[in-house]
């Protein structure tokens, strides 16, 4: 079984390919507003080096959000777009969640503007806060307050130090967990914010 | 603090712009004013020089947001006249507070994404090419800047 994993819904551009248990190959590097331009290209390189054909997944894993407003959207729509053509349903997943360390404890962290956060956390595989937003007030309290976990994200708009985690790894060892979805247009980005008007 | 600059032609507007472009730095943002014609993007050309950026800078009126990525930093450029009594949910915040300097026109029909400190300039057309040129802002950042801008 062949499945496409795709993020694009922060600072990264990533790409991946699974094949039954492990991930075959993959591609992952900061590419800040600009994956619209080159996630195409980097999906027909891997399928090319790794003399694959894109016709024959199974289908598609892909983080809706909570994150950037564009940068959900591309992997998404991607996602979306070779769901429909291919007929293969679509594995979406939180994208706080694929930036956690499996097995530890953790708080993911991304900067959300105007002084908040989207933020997550996890115990061992229990699931302590649901995607949210928060204001930095409160992440900060909240951190004060967990002071054993790992701190995961590019945290330098709090003044702090986050690691940074595999995603694709991460999204190979959580698929059995997702649940795969058919429809394609029953698979919405996750944004979060409220709306300004 | 406040400072009126006078420029009498397009050439001393392209060169507010190239001095202003040189000390800017991540995070900062522009806000624009002026009537049509009156140099807003000749003003984000300068800039643009400055951060040795080489696509031209057009108007982005149409397009909401423009990014140019090929210089010493990114450089966002944000008219949002078309944003007025519209959904104004797609994602700017990503830009003023991004990884580079925003420039804003029309910031007037966004001003839910402003809320944070930010350099005020307004450009007056005082017949033929001769423009004012003004300067503002309250925070200790933006007045440094407008200090070193002649």
């Amino acid at each position: 079984m062949i499945y496409l994993l795709l993020d694009s819904s922060n600072t990264l551009l990533s790409v991946g390919i699974k094949k039954d248990k492990k991930l075959l190959d993959k591609i992952s590097y900061p590419c800040f507003q600009r994956q619209s331009e080159y996630m195409i290209v980097e999906i027909d390189k891997i399928f090319k080096k790794n003399k694959l054909d894109i016709k024959k997944i199974n289908g598609v894993m892909v983080s809706i959000g909570p994150g950037s407003y564009t940068g959900i959207r591309i992997a998404l729509t991607i996602a979306k777009v070779i769901s429909y053509a291919l007929n293969v349903p679509i594995y979406p997943i939180s994208t706080l969640e694929i930036n956690k360390l499996i097995n530890k404890d953790s708080i993911v962290l991304f900067n959300a503007r105007s002084n908040r956060s989207y933020i997550a956390s996890f115990s061992k595989n229990k699931r302590l806060l649901k995607d949210q937003v928060m204001s930095n007030d409160k992440v900060m309290k909240y951190i004060n307050s967990h002071k054993k976990f790992h701190l995961i994200g590019d945290l330098s708009y709090l003044s702090l130090k986050g690691e940074t985690i595999d995603v694709l790894n991460n999204m190979n060892a959580l698929f059995d967990s997702i649940k795969p979805i058919k429809d394609p247009n029953k698979v919405k980005p996750i944004y979060l914010k409220e709306t300004y008007l | 603090m406040k400072k009126v600059i006078t420029s009498n032609n397009k050439l001393d507007t392209i060169n507010l712009g190239k001095s202003l472009g040189s000390i800017l730095s991540i995070g900062d943002v522009v806000t624009l004013t002026g009537d049509l014609g009156a140099g807003k993007t000749t003003l984000v050309s300068g800039v643009a020089k400055s951060l040795k950026i080489k696509d031209t800078i057009q108007s982005p009126t149409f397009n909401i947001l423009k990014c140019y990525f090929d210089g010493k930093i990114p450089l966002y450029h944000i008219d949002a006249y078309r944003l007025e009594e519209v959904n104004k949910d797609i994602g700017l915040e990503e830009y003023i507070e991004g990884n580079g300097v925003a420039f804003i026109e029309w910031p007037i029909f966004i001003k839910e994404l402003l809320n944070i400190p930010h350099l005020e300039i307004e450009i007056k057309n005082k017949g033929n090419d001769k423009r004012e040129i003004i300067l503002k802002s309250n925070d200790k950042h933006y007045v440094e800047i407008i200090r070193r801008l002649k």
